[in-house]
């Protein structure tokens, strides 16, 4: 079997990135629409196809590209991202119905993401906030307990130097009268 | 097809009846050889000082060539780069149809809508000129590409 292809497949946040890296072609088309039905069937969330690593794709891999993106649900929003030139240039050509994600006019290759970038700075944010809440309740809530074992320690304590009092009190008085 | 993978990459004169012609690639190719063959023409495609893009447009060509070859083909056939006057002439023989490579052109079989003949379709579009001729053993295709000029 052809050696030159592969997918890989990562979950970012609730998506689902499929990176294809090396050479798509009439030999690798079959092995890499498995890989691909695979990884995403694997995922969940929206799927984005990174080609920034596809050095080669021809009219069967092309085909099975199409096949792969258009035959997932339209909630998976298959899109493509960082299609160099050349592959570009094949997808085009064949007019297959793809959704690419803006593209660098001069390399080809998806401007740095800062919206990405951004997104996931705040979902992770968004998930040290909720650790730290978490954090912050369990806290509050041995405090509380604390507060409670304190004030009942405390008592206890008053209640004891009452009765200490007291003995001391009755000794003395005993003592007195003898 | 071991024996038959010896191909003479360094330039030498044509056999082919162009006078001045310069062979630069004659190499046999099957389904398992594509990738060889894609990295030997854009391998010689850079050292003849094409840019990229059109750099990877004859290696798509002549893949495309060479891959129909192998689908509605025999299953192998020879791809040759020749440099004829200012042009690259890419030729693709294949030995003829009827022998067809019965595990390729099923294994390729996928469900989106696409008529045979889009490879030779997308070699002609990006070639200058593209001719078909019935070859002596088989069918001959010729994608041609003008070389920048010096």
């Amino acid at each position: 079997m052809a050696n030159y292809l592969r997918v890989e497949a990562g979950s970012g946040y609730r998506q689902c990135v499929l990176r294809v890296i090396g050479e798509l072609d009439l030999v690798t088309a079959a092995e890499f629409a498995d890989r691909a039905d695979a990884a995403v069937e694997a995922t969940s969330g929206p799927v984005i196809v990174d080609l920034s690593s596809l050095t080669f794709i021809d009219v069967f891999g092309a085909r099975a590209l199409a096949t792969v993106v258009r035959t997932l649900p339209a909630a998976r929003r298959p899109v493509i991202r960082s299609c160099p030139p050349h592959v570009r240039l094949v997808l085009d050509m064949l007019n297959l119905p793809l959704s690419y994600l803006p593209t660098d006019p001069l390399t080809g290759n998806a401007p740095p993401s800062v919206t990405r970038d951004l997104v996931d700075l705040v979902q992770q944010a968004r998930l040290d906030a909720g650790k730290a809440k978490l954090a912050a309740s369990w806290t509050l809530a041995r405090l509380a307990d604390t507060g409670i074992r304190l004030a009942s320690t405390r008592e206890r304590a008053g209640l004891m130097r009452e009765q200490g009092q007291e003995t001391l009190a009755r000794t003395r008085s005993a003592r007195d009268r003898a | 097809m071991a024996g038959a993978q010896t191909p003479s990459r360094r330039p030498s004169l044509g056999m082919t009846g162009d006078r001045h012609a310069v062979v630069a690639l004659d190499q046999p190719f099957d389904s398992d050889t594509l990738s060889e063959l894609r990295k030997a023409v854009r391998s010689e495609a850079t050292a003849l000082g094409l840019p990229d893009t059109r750099t990877a447009e004859v290696v798509l060509a002549v893949h495309e060539l060479a891959a129909n070859a192998v689908v509605h083909g025999g299953g192998s056939g020879r791809a040759q780069i020749r440099v004829v006057a200012g042009e690259l002439h890419c030729q693709v023989t294949d030995p003829g149809a009827g022998s067809g490579d019965a595990r390729t052109g099923t294994s390729v079989a996928q469900p989106w809508p696409f008529r045979p003949g889009r490879g030779l379709w997308i070699a002609r579009n990006v070639a200058d000129r593209f001719s078909t001729a019935p070859g002596v053993s088989g069918s001959q295709v010729t994608a041609v590409f003008t070389l920048p000029g010096r």
